[in-house]
């Protein structure tokens, strides 16, 4: 499978896309595979899922929300609304979301060609954490709904990102990249944490 | 868990609806007139509507009843047969049907490994080379049976997904007894080689549609209104 390129963006541009969207959730015993569609679908290791496997079709997400890419550090918080018909959900819904508290939680995308052959590898627009698991039990539907933010969404003032060191070492603990960033601010100075 | 099958004999629909379907969205129109469309559906899925039921005698009545219970308002899959033996591959042999130089019918202790099983099949058919999950090629050799045909329906028993239908959407190519078939929906689970293809009797795991029924109305206490319904394909369940 390629990576994005024109031939993809051409399609994307035309009349008839057929998109795809897949959650990859890193939690303990395994990571939790699945993709907006109803069959089963299996996508090659890349740079996020380093083993690939089987995404789990699960119908439909339900109530996908809008993502916006991290432009300039602006902290997010994402609701994904799951239905509970696969036994891994149901679990997680019943007794194991605490084995899922604190995992990272990747979104990605792709688009299918006519064939519904995945045209190239997912594009993982954004990586949150997730901390709050919410099932609703209901007569006709049952679902799972999945609280996941950015690392910096639990800050008091949570709209505005900091490009501090500790903060970008808790995403990215082998990054030095922020390491420096006090020493660019000469009027202020941000201590971790901070209110 | 064995999946029990429609009673298609007992509960037999006036018609019979199978439809690919699945979720796709205009993205509204531009201001030239012009639309994108959007197909979330990942390869879609099927859904079957059984019109007029009728429920003219009291065992009709009872089963209809019974399988209600059984249906659970969709919570419970079943197996529903797709009757499409008009539209079959079935022997042609000499401008004429070939059904005459079947087997007899077997005894009833004999045992032909589907349900229902009361006959050898009239088409035989094996994949010619193995399919891998969400495959859209299928390879289908016939030892018994005409030529396949676009638009024609068979199914394939699947380790986990069980049994899943499958339509031809286009003959790519021919050599011999095996057509190089495009298919819908892709293919739910991996198959090997050699596996049997179903032609007489197409079949699917479905539950029943949200919001559905088939419990009759019962009329003086005696009779019952026709009934319909709509059910839809169903994922796997190992744990009922």
């Amino acid at each position: 499978m390629s990576d994005f390129d024109l031939a993809a963006a051409a399609q994307l541009a035309g009349g008839v896309v057929r998109p795809g969207v897949f959650l990859l959730i890193d939690a303990w015993p395994g990571p939790l595979r699945v993709f907006t569609g109803f069959g089963d679908r299996e996508l090659e290791p890349d740079a996020v899922d380093a083993e690939g496997g089987i995404y789990t079709g699960v119908g439909q997400l339900i109530g996908l929300p809008a993502v916006s890419q991290l432009i300039n550090g602006v902290a997010q918080r994402i609701e994904y609304t799951l239905p509970i018909g696969d036994e891994t959900l149901l679990a997680l819904a019943d007794s194991e979301a605490d084995t899922i508290r604190g995992a990272r939680c990747f979104q990605g995308f792709t688009a299918f060609d006519e064939h519904w052959r995945p045209m190239f590898r997912p594009l993982w627009l954004t990586e949150l954490v997730i901390d709050v698991l919410r099932p609703n039990f209901a007569a006709d539907a049952s679902t799972l709904t999945v609280s996941a933010a950015t690392v910096t969404s639990a800050r008091r003032r949570a709209s505005f990102n900091r490009w501090t060191g500790p903060a970008h070492r808790a995403a990215h603990p082998t990054d030095a990249f922020c390491d420096r960033t006090s020493l660019y601010a000469p009027l202020t100075t941000v201590k971790w944490p901070s209110k | 868990m064995t999946l029990f099958v429609w009673p298609y004999r007992l509960l037999t629909p006036a018609t019979q609806q199978t439809v690919p379907d699945g979720a796709s969205q205009e993205a509204g129109r531009s201001l030239s007139g012009w639309g994108q469309t959007a197909d979330f559906s990942g390869g879609g899925f099927w859904t079957s509507t059984l019109g007029n039921i009728s429920l003219f005698d009291q065992d009709r009545i009872l089963a209809a009843r019974a399988w209600s219970a059984h249906l659970r308002g969709g919570a419970r899959s079943f197996i529903m047969p797709c009757w499409d033996l008009g539209f079959a591959p079935r022997p042609w042999a000499g401008g004429a049907s070939a059904l005459g130089g079947l087997p007899a019918l077997a005894d009833d202790g004999d045992w032909f490994g589907w349900e229902p099983s009361f006959g050898e099949p009239i088409m035989v058919a094996g994949l010619a080379g193995a399919v891998a999950l969400s495959g859209v090629e299928m390879a289908i050799t016939l030892t018994r049976g005409a030529g396949l045909k676009a638009g024609q329906h068979f199914s394939l028993h699947h380790d986990v997904w069980g049994w899943r239908m499958y339509r031809i959407e286009r003959i790519v190519s021919r050599s011999g007894n095996t057509a190089e078939c495009l298919v819908w929906p892709p293919g739910r689970e991996s198959i090997a080689a050699g596996a049997s293809v179903e032609l007489d009797v197409p079949r699917c795991e479905m539950k029943l549609a949200s919001g559905q029924s088939i419990e009759p109305v019962i009329r003086g206490g005696r009779m019952a209104e026709a009934i319909s319904a709509t059910f839809v394909e169903n994922r796997p369940n190992p744990s009922t």
